[in-house]
């Protein structure tokens, strides 16, 4: 019987070879007598990882994996990007008047001179989570729209570590649940660019 | 003239020496160790059908708890078994919160399915640790070695081999060669893996 060499059997599970040909190692795998077997189960095995592997993770999503080490340690390797609130629908009323006044969600708007983060606060009935939605944009100039920034990772902090994290969609938008009660921390590392980091502390919203 | 070849310190760590550098705080380990495990974090979030929306929040979840949990990590040899359980929890947790958030309809036909189809955690379990160790002997391969596995066995249908040579900038005579050194060398490394 015709001893067949590992390269043959990449080709046999490849598909390739002719009828004949393939026939004869099928009968060679069914006697089972020189490890054959055993050579082609294994690089059905590297086959499937290959294959498996092929769709891995985005890129965008290891980049944000690795960057959780920096920013739990506070040693972010962006600059800062100092933004100012431009914007919020709550009311300057003294705090006791502010939580009869307004229960609903509260929208608040960030600027700098090269982005702009939508934030949406919203304590929904019944729950205890809090539920964080934002957009992040950069700014363009002359009036253009602004650009939403995509992939970019946002990281919710809980009494000094990371809690939740996830990433902007293309739309530039953001969600994330369990904000903690007291004081919501939020960085957002927009790749190559910089950070932004905020403190919002409950009482003030 | 020596051949030098870019290799960053933490490749080729023990699992131990990985977990020993990231406990210290050490960003190169860390990142070495994203990479090492991240087609096992992926592929086990993906056969766990999780909606591929969800798919980017479940994975940062998961590192964030292979970060903070790093610490308590007993036996750092058990390392891709750990993470694979820390992944498959995730994705069983994840799916039940969602399950109770969303109202679906009554599905009769599922209901009547009481038997669960998957096969036991443990069983599962092993599958991912063999394939993990499968992954890492790939990754010992030279770069070359390694294009050409993926071009072998990528294309369905197979492409040719004058496709691969002219991919990889082969003479159609060299690809006979090449394939037959890195099937040497993937054999070596599996079988130093005890894995053939």
């Amino acid at each position: 019987m015709k001893r067949y060499e590992l390269e043959d059997w990449v080709d046999y599970i490849r598909g390739l070879g002719d009828a004949e040909r393939r026939e004869d190692m099928a009968r060679h795998l069914a006697d089972g007598t020189d490890g054959a077997a055993e050579a082609v189960r294994m690089l059905e095995e590297v086959r499937d990882v290959v294959l498996e592997d092929s769709e891995g993770p985005a890129e965008s999503l290891v980049w944000a994996a690795k960057t959780l080490a920096d920013l739990q340690r506070g040693e972010p390797a962006l600059p800062p990007l100092p933004l100012v609130l431009v914007g919020s629908n709550v009311p300057t009323l003294p705090l006791e008047q502010q939580r009869q006044a307004y229960s609903g969600a509260r929208k608040l708007l960030y600027r700098s001179d090269r982005f702009e983060l939508d934030l949406w606060l919203e304590d929904p009935q019944g729950t205890s989570e809090s539920v964080v939605l934002g957009r992040v944009c950069s700014i363009r100039p002359e009036n253009a729209e602004p650009e939403p920034v995509t992939d970019a990772g946002v990281f919710l902090i809980e009494e000094g570590k990371i809690a939740a994290s996830t990433l902007t969609n293309r739309f530039g938008e953001f969600h994330l649940d369990a904000a903690p009660e007291g004081q919501i921390d939020l960085k957002i590392v927009i790749r190559d660019r910089g950070r932004i980091e905020l403190s919002l502390p409950r009482e003030e919203l | 003239m020596e051949h030098l070849s870019f290799q960053p310190p933490s490749e080729g760590l023990s699992e131990e020496q990985l977990v020993s550098q990231c406990l210290r705080g050490d960003s190169a380990a860390w990142s070495a160790l994203v990479d090492r495990y991240k087609n096992l974090v992926s592929v086990i979030i993906r056969r766990s059908g999780t909606p591929a929306a969800d798919a980017a929040d479940v994975s940062q979840a998961v590192w964030i708890d292979i970060y903070t949990q790093l610490a308590q990590l007993r036996n750092p040899s058990s390392l891709r078994f750990w993470i694979a359980t820390i992944t498959r929890h995730k994705c069983y947790h994840w799916g039940r919160r969602e399950s109770r958030r969303r109202v679906r309809p009554w599905d009769q036909r599922r209901a009547l399915t009481l038997e669960d189809p998957s096969p036991p955690a443990d069983e599962v379990l092993e599958r991912l640790d063999r394939q993990q160790e499968i992954r890492e002997a790939i990754h010992d391969l030279s770069p070359r070695c390694r294009e050409l596995l993926t071009l072998l066995f990528l294309d369905d249908p197979p492409r040719p081999y004058t496709e691969v040579a002219s991919r990889l900038h082969l003479a159609v005579g060299s690809i006979g060669f090449l394939r037959g050194t890195c099937l040497d060398r993937l054999r070596k490394t599996l079988e130093d893996r005890d894995l053939l």
